[in-house]
C-alpha cells in the first residue's frame, strides 16, 4: 500500500512542485535560455501541408482472450473482431454472450437484462459501449497514458 | 470529508516537495498524505457531446481513478456511450502541456522560431504587447477570439465580456458556428427564440422517429439507446431514417432511405405538398398560431464576394422574408410532387409516401431529429425551417412526443455558445449587438458607460480565417477547439492566416493539437474536472460540476487565463477618452477591475464554494464562478431564459430553462408547462404569439461531381472519437478501437478505379489532397458516387478538401458536400 502510494506520488512529483511554485501567482522567471519543447501533435512531425503514408486499415483478431478492466465500471473491451450485426430482428452478440449461449464466453452483465431475461432496450445496442481493439496499430502512434487505478492493471 | 480532502491534497503536494528537498514532513501531514483509500464519487456532465449525460467521477487523492454512468441522471439513466465510459483517462495523456510555449529564436519571440517554454508572465507580456499594437493599428476587429461550445458557461461569459466590453470588439466566435448556427437562425426565424420547444422526455412519448440525416447511433448514442428502448417496449414505433449513405442508425430503420445530397430540401417540400394535397393540414392550428412567409431566393454560398458564384447570385446573403398567405404557400409547394422528389432524391416513391403519411396521420406523434446533416448545409437554415413547417402545418409541436428536435454537437453549444452568446453578433439571452435596447441593457448590467459596446457585428468564423489571411485581424486567441483540423479549406483559407508574418496566434489547450503546433504561443490549459464548470445541453438543461483534482504543472483554466490577461490592460489604453469621460471612475483601472472586480462578480466569498478545490476562486479571492453566473443570469431572468439559483445546480442533475420559482420547463410555448405561455399554444417569441411557416425553394449545392472530380465527399464523426480526437485519441483503448480515418466507398466505385478494400489512396479536390485507405465494407455502406471520411484523424486532414462555402444566412460551413476524385497510390 505504502509503496503504491509512493509510486503514485513520485509520478506526480514534477507536476506538484510546479503547482506549488505557481500556487498563488504564476512563476515570473523568464527562462529565455530554455531549450525548445520537443512536442508534436497526433499528426507526428508531418507538416499540415503534407501527407504521410496512410497506415494499413485496422485489423481485429478473429478470436481473443478477455482483456482485464483497468478501472472500476469500465465496460469490457471486445477481444475479437466486432462485426456482428445488431438489428431489431437479432442481436448477434447475444449468440455467444446471452443468457442461453452454449459457448464458453463471458455472459452479459446482469444489469443489462430486464426481469423477463430480455436485454433492456437501453442496452440493446452493445456497440454503443463495447469496442474491439485493433491488433496492427503502430505502437509509436499511441500516446502513453498515465492513468492508473489502484488495484487494477495499468 | 471536505476539509480532510483539501488537507490531503495539500499534504500530498507538500510531501512531494519535501521529498525533492530531502526533508521530512511533520507526522500529521505525512499521515494525511497517505490517508483516503476509498473512492470519492462526485457528479459531472460528460466532457463530450451535446447530449449532456451525467457521470459520477471517482477520485482518490488528486487523481481521477474511475467514472461511472450516473444512475440518478434523467438524461442518461445510468448509461453512457463508450467515450463517456473512458472519461477517466482523458486527462492523463503523456503529452499534457504544462508550461506556456512561445515561438522563439535567440531568446526572443520569432515567428520562425521553435516553441520554447516561458513563464506565464512572459507569455502574457508578449501577448499583451501584440494585442495593444493590433488594437492601435487595426481597431476592434484587429483582435479576434475563437472559442467553442466546450467553454464552460462562465468561461464563455468572461471571454465575451473581455472582447465586447473590454476591447469593444465583436470579433469573437465559437466553433459552434460550424455546428449549430443554422439551427439557431432556423429557430429565430420561425419562433423568435433559440433552442428546442421539446425535450428528451419526448423520446418516451413519440410513435414515429424521423432521422433527417442524423446518425444518432454513433453521434448521440445515449439518445439512440432511449430510442431503442422506446422501440423495443412499443413495437408499433416506426423509424424513418434518411441519409446520403447507410450507417449504423439504419440498423433500427423500418423505412431506410438513401437520398442524393441536397435533395432533403425537395423531400421536405414534397411532404408539405402531400399534407396540403391530402387535407392533412390542421387548419385551425395554422389560422390561430402561424403566419406564412416566403424566403428571398438565389442567395449565394457565403464565399468571398469576388467568387463567380457570389457574383452570379441575385441576392447574396439576403435573409429577408415577404409575407404570403396559405394559398400562396400551397402554390409554391405544389411543384414538389412525388415524382419530382423521387427523381431528385433517388428514394423510391413508396418510401417517400410512407414518410409523408407519418407526418399526415393526426393520431401519430412524430419526433423529427437532426444534427449536422441539416445544419452543415449551404441551405441549412431553409432545411431547419422546412422541418418546422411540417410540424406547424400539422400542429404536431409543443406536445409530449410531437417534437421537432434539433440535436446538438458540443457539451455547451447551447449553454455557452448560444445562451451566453459568444457569437460575433450576439449578447447573452438571445440579445443582439445591433439592437440599441439590447446594448443598453448589457451596458447597464455590466456597469459600462453608454456606447461601450460596438453596434456592428464582428466577422463570423469563416470570415475570421479570411481576415487573418488578409491581415485585417492580426492577433487571434483560440480556446478549447482545434480549428486547423476542424475548420474548412485548410490550405487556402485557414493555414495562411496563421502563418501570415503580421499575425500572432495564441492557442490554449491541454494537449498539442494540430492548431497548437502552428501557433506562436501555446498556453497549457486545465480541463474538465480540473476546474469548476457549468454546461447547457440540447434540451435546455443547465448543469454543473465542482473541481475535483488540480491541473498538472503550470496549466490554468481558460477562465483564469482570460481574467488574468485582462489585468494587462487599463481602460485608458483600450477606450477612447470620450468614452472614459463618461465613466471617470474607470480612469487608470485595469480591465480586470472594470469587468470582474466590479462589486458584482466579486461579491460572493470563496467559502460559499462547497468544494475544497477551486483554483480560480483561491487565486482571485472570491467565488469567481458564482459571481460570473449570477451576473450573467440577470440577462435572462424575466425574459423567458430564467436560470435557477447558482447553488442549486451543484446539488441537482440540472434543470431545463426557463426555470421559474425553482420549477423547470419541459415543453415550451404551452401553458401546461411553460410559465411564459398564456395559452395551450402560445408562440410568444415573436410578440404576436405566432410562429412562421416559411416557404423555401430548392437550390443546388455549391459544387457537384463532374468529369474531373467525379465523387461526392461527405465528412463526419465516429462513435469512438470526440471531434478531432484531442482527448479520445490519447485514450489507448479508443485509439485502438478506431485508429485511423478511412474512405468508405461502394465496391463498384472501387472496382472501377482498380481498388480493393484496404488499398492506399489519394483523395483530391480542387483545394487539396489527402492520403487514406479505401474501405468497401464496415459500419458504413455508401451508394455509388459518394464517399464518406471522418475528420477525427490528425494524420489525415480531410478538411483540406472542403470548400469554405456556408449557408449565407447562418454562415455555417457545408462539411457534407464537395466534389473529389480518388486514385490509388503508386
Amino acid at each position: 500500500m505504502k509503496a503504491r502510494i509512493q509510486n503514485q506520488l513520485s509520478a506526480m512529483l514534477a507536476a506538484l512542485v510546479i503547482t506549488l511554485v505557481g500556487c498563488s501567482e504564476p512563476a515570473a522567471n523568464t527562462n529565455s535560455s530554455a531549450a525548445p519543447a520537443n512536442i508534436h501533435s497526433l499528426r507526428g512531425k508531418t507538416p499540415v501541408t503534407e501527407q504521410a503514408p496512410a497506415p494499413a486499415l485496422a485489423s481485429y483478431p478473429g478470436k481473443g482472450t478477455m482483456i482485464a478492466r483497468t478501472y472500476q465500471h469500465q465496460p469490457p473491451l471486445i477481444p475479437h473482431k466486432p462485426d456482428y450485426p445488431i438489428t431489431m430482428k437479432r442481436n448477434m452478440c447475444q449468440n455467444c454472450h446471452g443468457l442461453d449461449a452454449k459457448i464458453d464466453a463471458p455472459s452479459t452483465h446482469y444489469s443489462h437484462f430486464a426481469d423477463d431475461s430480455e436485454l433492456k432496450g437501453g442496452f440493446y445496442f452493445c456497440n454503443s459501449c463495447h469496442v474491439a481493439q485493433a491488433e496492427n496499430v503502430e505502437s509509436s502512434s499511441i500516446v502513453g497514458n498515465q492513468f492508473h487505478a489502484p488495484g487494477y492493471p495499468q | 470529508m471536505s476539509i480532510d480532502r483539501r488537507q490531503f491534497i495539500k499534504a500530498q503536494a507538500a510531501l512531494a516537495a519535501a521529498s525533492v528537498a530531502g526533508i521530512s514532513l511533520p507526522a500529521h501531514l505525512a499521515k494525511a498524505a497517505q490517508a483516503p483509500s476509498r473512492i470519492l464519487w462526485q457528479k459531472a456532465p460528460c466532457r463530450f457531446c451535446g447530449v449532456g449525460c451525467s457521470v459520477l467521477v471517482g477520485t482518490q487523492g488528486n487523481r481521477v481513478v474511475a467514472t461511472q454512468a450516473d444512475p440518478k441522471s434523467p438524461v442518461n439513466q445510468g448509461r453512457t456511450c463508450v467515450k463517456g465510459y473512458f472519461l477517466p483517462k482523458i486527462m492523463y495523456g503523456d503529452d499534457r502541456l504544462q508550461q506556456p510555449l512561445l515561438r522563439m529564436k535567440d531568446g526572443k519571440f520569432h515567428k520562425q522560431g521553435d516553441l520554447t517554454p516561458v513563464s506565464w508572465d512572459t507569455a502574457f507580456d508578449v501577448m499583451a504587447s501584440k494585442w495593444k499594437k493590433a488594437l492601435k493599428d487595426k481597431g476592434p476587429n484587429g483582435v479576434g477570439m475563437f472559442g467553442s461550445g466546450q467553454w464552460t458557461i462562465w468561461e464563455g461569459y468572461a471571454a465575451v465580456k473581455m472582447m465586447k466590453a473590454g476591447f469593444r470588439s465583436n470579433n469573437i466566435e465559437p466553433n459552434a458556428r460550424h455546428c449549430m448556427a443554422s439551427a439557431v437562425v432556423g429557430f429565430l426565424r420561425a419562433f423568435g427564440i433559440d433552442e428546442p420547444m421539446g425535450c428528451y422526455d419526448d423520446f418516451e412519448h413519440a410513435d414515429v422517429f424521423v432521422l433527417w440525416g442524423s446518425n444518432a447511433a454513433e453521434m448521440h448514442p445515449v439518445l439512440w439507446q432511449r430510442m431503442a428502448d422506446r422501440k423495443l417496449s412499443h413495437p408499433q414505433t416506426e423509424f424513418h431514417v434518411l441519409s446520403t449513405f447507410e450507417h449504423r442508425s439504419f440498423d433500427m430503420a423500418d423505412n431506410a432511405m438513401v437520398m442524393k445530397p441536397q435533395s432533403d430540401l425537395v423531400i421536405l417540400n414534397y411532404i408539405a405538398n402531400y399534407l396540403i394535397e391530402h387535407d392533412a393540414v390542421d387548419q385551425d392550428f395554422i389560422k390561430e398560431h402561424c403566419n406564412f412567409t416566403k424566403a428571398a431566393e438565389d442567395i449565394g454560398y457565403g464565399l468571398r464576394p469576388d467568387h463567380p458564384l457570389e457574383k452570379a447570385a441575385a441576392n447574396p446573403g439576403d435573409g429577408s422574408m415577404s409575407p404570403i398567405d396559405f394559398e400562396a404557400y400551397a402554390t409554391l409547394m405544389s411543384e414538389y410532387t412525388l415524382e419530382k422528389a423521387h427523381q431528385m432524391s433517388g428514394v423510391p416513391k413508396a418510401q417517400l409516401e410512407s414518410l409523408a403519411k407519418a407526418y399526415a396521420d393526426p393520431d401519430t406523434k412524430v419526433m423529427s431529429l437532426w444534427c449536422m446533416g441539416i445544419n452543415q448545409h449551404v441551405r441549412g437554415v431553409w432545411a431547419n425551417n422546412a422541418i418546422y413547417n411540417l410540424h406547424l402545418l400539422t400542429g404536431k409541436i409543443c406536445q409530449p412526443g410531437n417534437s421537432p428536435f434539433s440535436l446538438t454537437g458540443q457539451p455547451s453549444a447551447c449553454g455557452t455558445a448560444r445562451e451566453v452568446g459568444t457569437f460575433a453578433h450576439r449578447l447573452p439571452a438571445d440579445m443582439l449587438v445591433a439592437n440599441d435596447k439590447h446594448r443598453a441593457l448589457a451596458e447597464e448590467i455590466w456597469q459600462l458607460p453608454e456606447g461601450t459596446i460596438n453596434p456592428k457585428p464582428g466577422p463570423h468564423a469563416v470570415l475570421q480565417n479570411r481576415m487573418l489571411k488578409d491581415g485585417e485581424t492580426n492577433v487571434y486567441w483560440v480556446q478549447c477547439n482545434n480549428n486547423m483540423q476542424a475548420g474548412p479549406n485548410t490550405n487556402e483559407e485557414a493555414l495562411p492566416g496563421y502563418l501570415n508574418p503580421d499575425n500572432f496566434i495564441v492557442v490554449s489547450d491541454p494537449y498539442p493539437t494540430v492548431t497548437a503546433m502552428v501557433a506562436d504561443l501555446v498556453l497549457p490549459t486545465a480541463m474538465w474536472v480540473e476546474k469548476e464548470g457549468g454546461t447547457g445541453n440540447a434540451e435546455r438543461r443547465t448543469h454543473f460540476w465542482h473541481q475535483m483534482v488540480t491541473a498538472p504543472g503550470g496549466s490554468r483554466s481558460d477562465l483564469w487565463q482570460v481574467m488574468e490577461f485582462c489585468k494587462r490592460f487599463t481602460a485608458d489604453e483600450v477606450w477612447p477618452p470620450e468614452l472614459l469621460a463618461k465613466a471617470p471612475q474607470y480612469q487608470g483601472k485595469t480591465l480586470y477591475e472594470v469587468l470582474f472586480a466590479n462589486e458584482q462578480v466579486d461579491r460572493f466569498p470563496r467559502e460559499q464554494c462547497l468544494s475544497p478545490l477551486n483554483d480560480e476562486s483561491d487565486h482571485f479571492g472570491y467565488y469567481v464562478q458564482k459571481g460570473l453566473f449570477e451576473e450573467y443570469a440577470r440577462f435572462g431572468r424575466g425574459h423567458a431564459h430564467d436560470l435557477d439559483d447558482f447553488d442549486n445546480y451543484h446539488t441537482n442533475r440540472g434543470k431545463r430553462w426557463p426555470v421559474v420559482d425553482g420549477k423547470e420547463t419541459r415543453w415550451r410555448y404551452t401553458n401546461s408547462d411553460d410559465p411564459y405561455a398564456s395559452a395551450a399554444v402560445d408562440f410568444y417569441g415573436k410578440g404576436d404569439g405566432k410562429a412562421l411557416i416559411i416557404a423555401n425553394p430548392y437550390e443546388p449545392p455549391v459544387e457537384s461531381p463532374d468529369e474531373e472530380y467525379d465523387l461526392w465527399l461527405t465528412t463526419g464523426r465516429v462513435l469512438e472519437h470526440w471531434h478531432t480526437a484531442t482527448m479520445t485519441g490519447r485514450v489507448p483503448e479508443l485509439k485502438q478501437a478506431y485508429p485511423n480515418a478511412k474512405v468508405y466507398m461502394h465496391a463498384n466505385d472501387a472496382k472501377a478505379r482498380g481498388l480493393t478494400h484496404g488499398d492506399e489512396i489519394i483523395v483530391t479536390s480542387r483545394r487539396g489532397e489527402v492520403r487514406s485507405r479505401v474501405a468497401t465494407k464496415g459500419r458504413n455502406r455508401c451508394p455509388e458516387g459518394l464517399v464518406f471520411m471522418a475528420f477525427f484523424d490528425a494524420s489525415q486532414l480531410v478538411n483540406k478538401l472542403l470548400i469554405d462555402a456556408t449557408d449565407p444566412l447562418s454562415k455555417e460551413t457545408d462539411f457534407k458536400k464537395c466534389a473529389v476524385n480518388v486514385r490509388k497510390v503508386g
